[in-house]
């Protein structure tokens, strides 16, 4: 029997919530995302907090929320401790994401489902892999073969391709087949009938319309248009996803007509993230990374574009119209959120959405159709504390803080004791130094100054010094033949200090963050959230076009039916996709088509059976292999014997070959077998479904073609006509098409 | 005679695959082939096909070639091959005459004939080369030793080692084949043809009077035709022997022949040897001369320094002797080299050409510079660097690229971006008949391209000796495809994904798994090193002089270490706030375009700078700033410069330096090694005077501090490495032949436990290793679903996709792979009027299952043939045939048609009622008849005797047949044998045809 596989979707089934499935392997549970909405309600993670513990591995492979927005959330309240794997880019820009989210939250509420420090420590063991290398996962994992493949819709976005024993499973949502301005298309296509895929119907009844035509209207009709009659765009977008699509659409169109509306880009990781998309040109398109192989012309050097990473900025813009792309896309928070609110009374403004809102958001609101007239919002903002609530709230602080003094100096006594001297420890003072004390200093320090050499020359006495002294060692230089006795390691030590210092710095969260969002949470004046909700007017046009970067119905139907996998497991998608897809999959792709509901275990596991035998250099030496495309095939009669260790192997047949029915091998479309027939001087021409071929003959193909998996997998060919030397001619080319074996 | 291609493999029916032997990729090697019609030869210059009929040979009118074609025609006296295509048979008199005739004994064949003249003129030809060339060289040298002797010597030696593995290859050969009794029989070429026309004439003689075109796509016979092939073979069987025994003694003269190529070749050796020990007493002279030189901890010198060094000094002829080449490096002290490969599972040799593993350094074997490592394995090919040898120009300079096809190559993979390793990868790939795919990561990729034009604009050598232009190396970028850093690509079979070398930015080592078997090509690598003691003093030194108001120089290549350096620079100077108004400048053109790919390609980083991009750019330099030329330098104050080139020989850090160089407040580091000859090299000994570039000389002041960066592995390293790997077999490329040969000396000693192999070939030198490949297969789907016990059969379709092997049942097919099966089935309709009666009765006659029914949608009669042809009544004047396509399928039907369109030739004139009983007594009288008369064809003596029985007497052995059982009694085996199967023959050839027989 193969390898035991479980599906389990723990959330977004049948619906458009995010998605975060369990994967079950030989006992080895993956979980596959960890998504979460815009809302970061927690009851959606009621199921993923059941199993948290029990998971080996978390595969992560989107770079927004939906797919890794749980993630700190479910390391630090849902025990969640497993090792996390994901693609550089989706590391980075998924961070990135986090940070702009939580930070748009806070800004607005008291958010406290998870911290920043709990984004960094969540995304702190994430390893890294490449597209198309295979990780082999060790320990209760052994024998699991990981490899992230590319997906198209985000930067770094992944396919995920589990191996053991020779079966693949295949986890491929959200993914694009067209080629971008700075993603590749998915590599999907190249699986070839994988044991499992697991896929959403999120787009199944979509259709886009070409990408020019779409550009075209997307870049004219709307944008432009908006600008040359005096008005803003806003599009609400993600934080550091699909934008980057968009940015480079925009730049390439400004560049091309010399325009010189303004575009900002406003979120509060703006500048790092296309700072880290720089270098990740090895991730995109091809066609981006020859422009730079070949002219050193980095696609991100944006020249039209600004970015910006606070909203006062984008105020102090000279007026007149501009195109703002501000986070986040669903309007719930954020700039786009604030933005909205102002221009929304102004008709001649626009409100343009590039992907589908999250179920139950503003942006999901206002894409209704028709649009509605006026929408209730909440509008929260924070005020520094005055008067009374000042001083109560420095009272508590002063209370905390004495209390901290307190256990300090215990702490400190304690260690006095049991130290023996005032550098016993061998402490260097620049390690402890930057490693663990006063960290909170460095991190203001380096906020307000942006370098970080400031923290590192920062002399701190080393805290287990009786008095405060530079630290002062004797020198007790060794001499030999040579001249003095050089230890590498206290020139190691400097190193490692720096190291640390950067890494500490590199881990800290402020050091990725610009200084806009900086002031933002290191903000020490103790402040509150100040709400009030009104209904805003919706003068402004409301605008949706699909810029999601996702396949389509149609081509995700065509492309499950080439992988076509001996089992499929539908997610993700409205119930009413899902279905669809199903129906349309148990006719055209695999029988075996499952859409589990949450919390519903599915078991995928193969029916496969297999065995392993060595095949005898006497065998085959026999063999004469025919060559079809990529494969080699040949006829095999052998006889089963065994190797000195027990292996089966195959022997050649010592008597006479059984007789078997004969069997033709090849693909044949009528289409090719046309012109080849008409390369050999044949009339050819469709008629009425057939190909009739000279005067007399007709060939057709009988039975469902478009039926791959499901059926018999194999073509009826008809050929007919009267006797003649034309239809044995015919059937000569038709016979040179297969391989008979 | 001349024939194309085409035309052969139509005529000897063998695959493609085969005569490709013949063809000049693979002349190199001695290969016979047995098919089922012919047989491939190919000796040396001797290629020919050669089956049961004739011989053909390719390049008929080469030299060598016509004296064989000489021999050949006299040993074979002219034979009229038999003509079978054109006999129709008719009657079953006719058949009778010609199964015997068909059965007759040819009497030697000439297949064994063609082998028995080519082998000992083959080596008649080897031994008069050998004696002609080899033996009045080596007396000669023996007498006196001249440079010209030893070239030609060298030249001979070489020549050997393609000779010897050319006999070597053809004595496998006929060891092969003397192993397997199979492949012997099979060369009976005479023999098989004869069975086939036997068989196929069985088959003729079955079909009684009508006419018969066969199939043509009918290649494999039936189980019919391979149980007379399996008699064929008992019958004959003692005649193996004879070609065994013809084949033992040329395997002898073989091993003779082995012997003495291999006698010559000690000699050369020895003779070698000898010079070697006279060259190192002139090289213990020279090297006592040196002794001044300080000797200092270096690192390993390798690709930048040796390529400056070359460049600057004028071609020396000498360098293309071995051991005169030593020296110069020698002298400066190097200590090894830095790539290594490594294999992994050796098992004990076996001789199949597809698991021998051949390593072949095309450049860098035994000497720095030109990288170039072709290897293949199972057919599959790939080739390591494509490097250019930087002390020569032109043509020169290439690896030996002559000693390969270029066009067999699938993958070529280069490791890093530097001149030694990747700049003659444009004329590979522009003026070569080069068409695999070529990978390397993606920043090699883009500074490559500035390197390369950078050497294009550079290098002033005539145009005839430009090996390429810009124009090349544009285009070539269209060619090479990017690799990331632990991405597994396949390509062909072959597996490979990169680790990072640690080099220079984007250096890989590349790990290329065929079929199991794992090759790493290190390239040059450089492990993480504790560079904190050299970066200390680096730092020190220039504080030090900026602090009191110096300058400080570095010369430096353009690319590489500089940008460490530079990094190395401007955290310094963010550390120390003190610095900050003291300048900082790199001068140099490339690098300056260099640095957006080191700004952008931060992932192919090590730890530490991924890390610290996480706050900023590290390469995005916030002290450090270009500089174009000296002009645009303003000299005021402390500064520190980073110049190329690297020697000081000219441009701007010479111009420097000349500034500079009188001030003792100064000081030049030179962060690397510096190669003889260069003025940085003199200023190391710190002269008292130096000349200007203006002629002048003045005083040396300047505080002079060298500084290794280098980063290549050094001995401590590279053992470290490859302790941590243990590989089974190391093969040392890319160092100068006396520091490797030490090298290799210091791993073996290290390395003594034994199983590890150190070996260090010279350019064009292969080394050979066999692997054992066991080919496993999965059996999946349908057919697994019982594993088998041993003796049991397995069939079903191999499936071969790469080096993985799956069985599968036929329905499976489309399941598992991407194939899919066919049906065809086919409607004829042929015109008809008789009555249907009649067809039914004549085919009676020849199949015995005809069934009767009826169709079910239009209710016409119809007649199921065989089980396999459904013949249908269309109308008055019409027939269908429907049948699935199949061999026996399509004959069937083929006899069907031609039955029917002799019915209707034919009146009518049988009465079908009484006829039925009639014909069967009628049927039972004559087949008796035709039995009869063919034993006698056959037997020549044969009676009737009593109960009926057949009394047949051969050479005095009698054998009695029951002509109802077919139970044969004799005292000989073989004539009992024979005779019974003779007779299992002649009683399907007169019978209809029952069902088991397809």
């Amino acid at each position: 029997m193969g390898t035991s596989v479980q599906v389990t979707p723990l959330c977004g089934v049948y619906n458009e919530n995010p998605l975060s499935y369990l994967v079950s392997i030989d006992g080895f549970n993956f979980l596959i995302d960890c998504g979460w909405n815009d809302h970061f309600d927690p009851s959606l993670l009621q199921p993923l907090s059941r199993v948290a513990s029990t998971i080996d591995a978390v595969l992560l492979s989107h770079s927004d929320t939906l797919h890794l927005g749980a993630l700190p959330y479910a390391m630090k309240q849902l025990g969640l401790l497993a090792p996390v794997y994901s693609t550089e880019p989706v590391y980075r820009l998924g961070l990135l994401t986090m940070y702009d989210h939580y930070l748009s939250r806070k800004a607005v509420s008291e958010f406290d489902l998870f911290t920043l420090d709990d984004i960094d420590s969540a995304f702190q063991n994430v390893t890294r892999l490449t597209y198309f290398q295979n990780h082999h996962l060790s320990g209760k994992g052994e024998g699991i073969v990981i490899a992230p493949h590319v997906a198209g819709h985000l930067l770094g976005g992944t396919i995920w391709k589990i191996t053991k024993d020779g079966e693949d499973v295949v986890y491929a949502v959200d993914f694009n087949h067209r080629k971008e301005r700075h993603l590749n298309g998915t590599v999907l296509e190249s699986f070839v009938r994988p044991a499992v895929l697991i896929t959403d119907a999120y787009n199944a009844l979509s259709n886009q319309p070409p990408r020019q035509q779409r550009d075209k209207e997307f870049l004219e009709k709307t944008i432009l248009k908006t600008l040359e009659a005096g008005g803003n765009v806003l599009l609400p977008v993600d934080s550091a996803g699909r934008v980057l699509e968009l940015i480079l659409i925009m730049e390439q169109f400004w560049a091309q007509r010399l325009l010189n509306y303004p575009i900002f880009f406003l979120t509060y990781v703006a500048s790092s993230t296309i700072d880290y998309v720089k270098s990740f040109l090895e991730w995109m398109s091809d066609s981006i990374a020859k422009s730079f192989e070949t002219s050193r012309d980095n696609a991100f050097l944006l020249k039209h574009v600004t970015l910006l990473v606070n909203k006062s900025e984008l105020d102090n813009a000279p007026n007149g119209p501009k195109v703002v792309l501000a986070s986040m896309a669903s309007l719930e928070a954020g700039f786009s959120h604030d933005i909205f609110v102002e221009w929304a009374a102004d008709a001649k403004s626009q409100v343009l959405f590039t992907e589908r809102g999250q179920f139950g958001t503003l942006a999901r609101m206002l894409q209704a159709d028709p649009p509605p007239k006026a929408v209730k919002v909440t509008m929260s903002r924070r005020v520094p504390l005055v008067g009374d609530e000042l001083i109560a709230y420095e009272e508590e602080q002063k209370q905390l803080k004495r209390e901290e003094e307190l256990k300090a100096s215990m702490i400190k006594e304690e260690e006095l004791k049991a130290s023996h001297g005032p550098d016993s420890n061998t402490g260097d003072p620049m390690v402890t130094d930057a490693s663990n004390t006063l960290a909170s200093v460095e991190v203001a320090g380096s906020h307000g100054t942006g370098y970080r050499d400031i923290l590192i020359d920062g002399f701190v006495p080393p805290p287990t010094s009786v008095a405060p002294m530079f630290p002062f060692y004797e020198n007790t230089t060794e001499w030999d033949d040579f001249g003095e006795v050089i230890n590498p390691d206290d020139y190691v030590i400097k190193d490692d200090d720096m190291d640390q210092a950067a890494m500490h710095v590199g881990g800290d969260i402020d050091g990725k963050l610009d200084e806009g969002c900086a002031s933002l949470i290191l903000d020490t004046k103790p402040s509150k959230v100040v709400s009030n909700e009104l209904t805003v007017q919706v003068k402004c046009s409301l605008i949706y076009m699909d810029y999601e970067g996702r396949s389509d119905g149609r081509s995700i139907k065509s492309i499950l039916a080439h992988v076509a996998p001996l089992k499929l497991v539908l997610v993700h998608g409205s119930a009413e996709s899902t279905e669809h897809l199903k129906q349309h999959c148990l006719k055209h792709v695999c029988p075996q088509v499952y859409a589990p509901q949450i919390e519903e275990t599915i078991d995928v596991t193969s029916d496969l059976c297999a065995y392993k035998v060595q095949l005898s250099e006497k065998l085959m030496s026999n063999v004469l292999f025919k060559k079809l495309g990529d494969y080699e095939i040949a006829w095999v009669d052998a006889e089963v014997g065994r190797t000195e260790s027990g292996m089966l192997s195959l022997l050649p047949i010592t008597t006479s070959a059984p007789p078997h029915k004969s069997v033709l091998v090849g693909d044949l479309r009528m289409a090719d077998f046309k012109q080849f027939l008409a390369s050999k001087g044949v009339q050819v021409e469709f008629a009425g479904g057939a190909l009739r071929c000279g005067e007399y003959v007709t060939l057709r193909k009988v039975g469902n073609v478009s039926q791959k998996g499901g059926g018999s997998g194999t073509q009826q060919i008809v050929i007919e006509g009267p006797l003649c030397e034309d239809y044995y001619k015919i059937r000569e080319y038709l016979y040179s098409q297969f391989y008979l074996l | 005679m001349e024939c194309d291609k085409c035309a052969i493999i139509k005529r000897v029916a063998i695959p493609t695959r085969d005569l490709r032997i013949l063809g000049p990729v693979f002349s190199h090697s001695s290969n016979i082939l047995a098919r089922e019609k012919a047989m491939v030869v190919n000796l040396e210059f001797i290629r020919a096909t050669v089956t049961a009929e004739e011989v053909l040979i390719l390049d008929l009118l080469r030299q060598e070639v016509l004296p064989f074609v000489d021999q050949l025609r006299q040993q074979t006296p002219l034979k009229r091959p038999f003509d079978i295509q054109g006999t129709v048979h008719t009657d079953s008199q006719e058949n009778e005459l010609h199964v015997s005739n068909g059965g007759q004994w040819v009497p030697l064949p000439e297949a064994a004939e063609g082998l028995q003249c080519e082998l000992p003129f083959e080596f008649q030809v080897l031994e008069t080369a050998l004696e002609r060339d080899a033996y009045p060289v080596l007396d000669e040298l023996a007498r006196n030793v001249s440079t010209k002797n030893l070239e030609h010597v060298r030249s001979l030696k070489s020549n050997l080692t393609p000779l010897l593995a050319c006999v070597q290859k053809a004595r496998d050969e006929t060891e092969h084949l003397l192993d397997d009794n199979e492949d012997m029989a099979d060369l009976y070429l005479t023999r098989k043809w004869v069975q086939n026309q036997q068989a196929e004439a069985l088959l003729g003689t079955a079909t009684s009077n009508s006419i018969i075109s066969f199939a043509p796509h009918l290649r494999r016979l039936n189980s019919d035709h391979s149980a007379s092939l399996a008699t064929g073979s008992i019958l004959y069987e003692n005649d193996v022997e004879e070609l065994e025994m013809l084949l033992e003694a040329y395997f002898t003269q073989l091993d003779g022949t082995r012997n003495k190529i291999l006698s010559v070749r000690e000699y050369i050796d020895d003779t070698e040897d000898y010079e070697n020990i006279k060259l190192d007493q002139q090289r213990n002279e020279l090297i006592q001369l040196q002794l001044t030189l300080t000797i200092a901890s270096f690192a390993i010198a390798m690709d930048t320094l040796v390529a400056s060094f070359f460049g600057m000094n004028i071609p020396c002829r000498l360098y293309e002797k071995n051991g005169v080449f030593d020296y110069f490096l020698g002298a400066t002290g190097m200590a090894s080299t830095g790539q290594s490969q490594s294999l992994k599972r050796r098992d004990a040799p076996v001789t199949r050409e597809g698991d021998q593993l051949t390593l072949t350094p095309l450049g860098a074997g035994n000497e720095v510079g030109r990288s170039c490592v072709y290897m293949s394995y199972k057919g599959k090919t790939v080739l390591f660097d494509c490097g250019i040898h930087p002390a020569y120009s032109g043509m020169a300079a290439l690896p030996y690229f002559d000693e390969i096809d270029p066009s067999t190559i699938d993958v070529l993979l280069i490791t890093h971006f530097h001149l030694d390793h990747a700049a003659s990868l444009p004329y590979f790939l522009e003026k070569t008949t080069f068409k695999g795919r070529v990978f390397m990561t993606h920043a090699t990729k883009a500074i490559y391209k500035l390197l390369l034009t950078d050497y294009v604009k550079v290098s002033k050598v005539s145009v005839e000796d430009m090996l390429f232009d810009e124009q090349d190396i544009n285009r070539s970028m269209d060619k090479i495809e990017v690799i990331d850093f632990h991405q597994t690509v396949e390509v062909n079979g072959i597996k490979f994904w990169c680790y990072t070398a640690g080099h220079v930015l984007g250096a890989a080592m590349f790990m290329v798994d065929i079929a199991g078997v794992r090759v790493l090509y290190t390239g040059d690598y450089s492990p993480h090193q504790p560079r904190h003691i050299r970066e200390k003093r680096f730092t020190d030194v220039i504080h030090s002089t900026i602090s009191q108001g110096g300058r400080v120089l570095i010369p430096a290549f353009a690319l590489g270490r500089a940008q460490e350096l530079l990094l190395i620079l401007d955290e310094y100077w963010s550390n120390h706030p003190e610095l900050h108004n003291i300048p900082i400048y790199y001068a140099s053109p490339l690098a300056k375009k260099c640095m957006t790919v080191y700004q952008t390609y931060i992932l192919s980083m090590n730890e530490r700078i991924r890390n610290q991009f996480a706050n900023s750019n590290p390469f995005k330099f916030k002290h450090i700033s270009p500089l174009n030329s000296i002009e645009d330098f303003t000299d005021v104050g402390p500064s520190v410069v980073m110049a190329s080139p690297s020697g000081l020989q000219s441009g701007l850090s010479r111009q420097l330096f000349d500034m500079w160089c009188s001030d003792k407040k100064n000081a030049c580091v030179i962060p690397g090694y510096v190669v003889e000859g260069t003025l940085a090299k003199t200023i190391i000994n710190e002269p008292k005077e130096v000349t200007l570039m203006n002629g002048l000389t003045a005083p040396l002041n300047m505080q002079v501090h060298y500084i290794s960066f280098s980063a290549h592995a050094d001995y401590a390293q590279t053992s470290t490495f490859l302790k941590e790997l243990m590989p089974p077999n190391i093969i040392l490329v890319h160092g100068e032949a006396n520091e490797m040969g030490r090298l290799k000396q210091k791993l073996i000693t290290e390395f003594a436990d034994g199983n590890t192999k150190i070996i260090t070939p010279k350019n064009c030198q292969s080394v050979e290793m066999y692997f054992n490949s066991e080919k496993m297969a999965k059996t999946i789907g349908k057919l697994a679903e019982k594993t088998p016990d041993v003796g049991e059969t397995v069939s079903g379709i191999l499936v071969k996709k790469g080096f993985t092997y799956q069985i599968m049942a036929p329905e499976d097919l489309h399941v598992f792979s991407q194939l899919s099966t066919a049906n065809i089935t086919q409607r004829i309709t042929i015109p008809f009027s008789g009555a249907f009666g009649v067809i039914k009765h004549r085919l009676e006659q020849i199949y015995e299952s005809v069934e009767s029914g009826t169709d079910e949608e239009s209710g016409v009669p119809t007649l199921q043939v065989h089980e396999r042809v459904t013949v249908k009544l269309e109308s008055d004047k019409h027939i269908s045939l429907h049948w699935n396509a199949d061999p026996i399928s399509d004959m069937v039907s083929d006899s069907v048609v031609a039955l029917v369109l002799n019915i209707s030739r034919e009146v009518p004139k049988v009465v079908v009622e009484s006829e039925a009983v009639k014909s069967e007594e009628e049927n039972g009288k004559k087949a008796e008849k035709v039995i009869y008369a063919l034993l006698v064809s056959l037997f020549g003596d044969v009676k009737r005797g009593e109960n009926g029985k057949l009394v047949i007497t051969v050479d005095g052995n009698v054998a009695q047949l029951d002509r109802q059982s077919g139970d044969v009694e004799s005292e000989n085996e073989g004539l009992k044998e024979r005779v019974r199967t003779v007779f299992r023959r002649i009683q399907g050839a007169v019978r209809p045809i029952p069902l088991s027989a397809s």
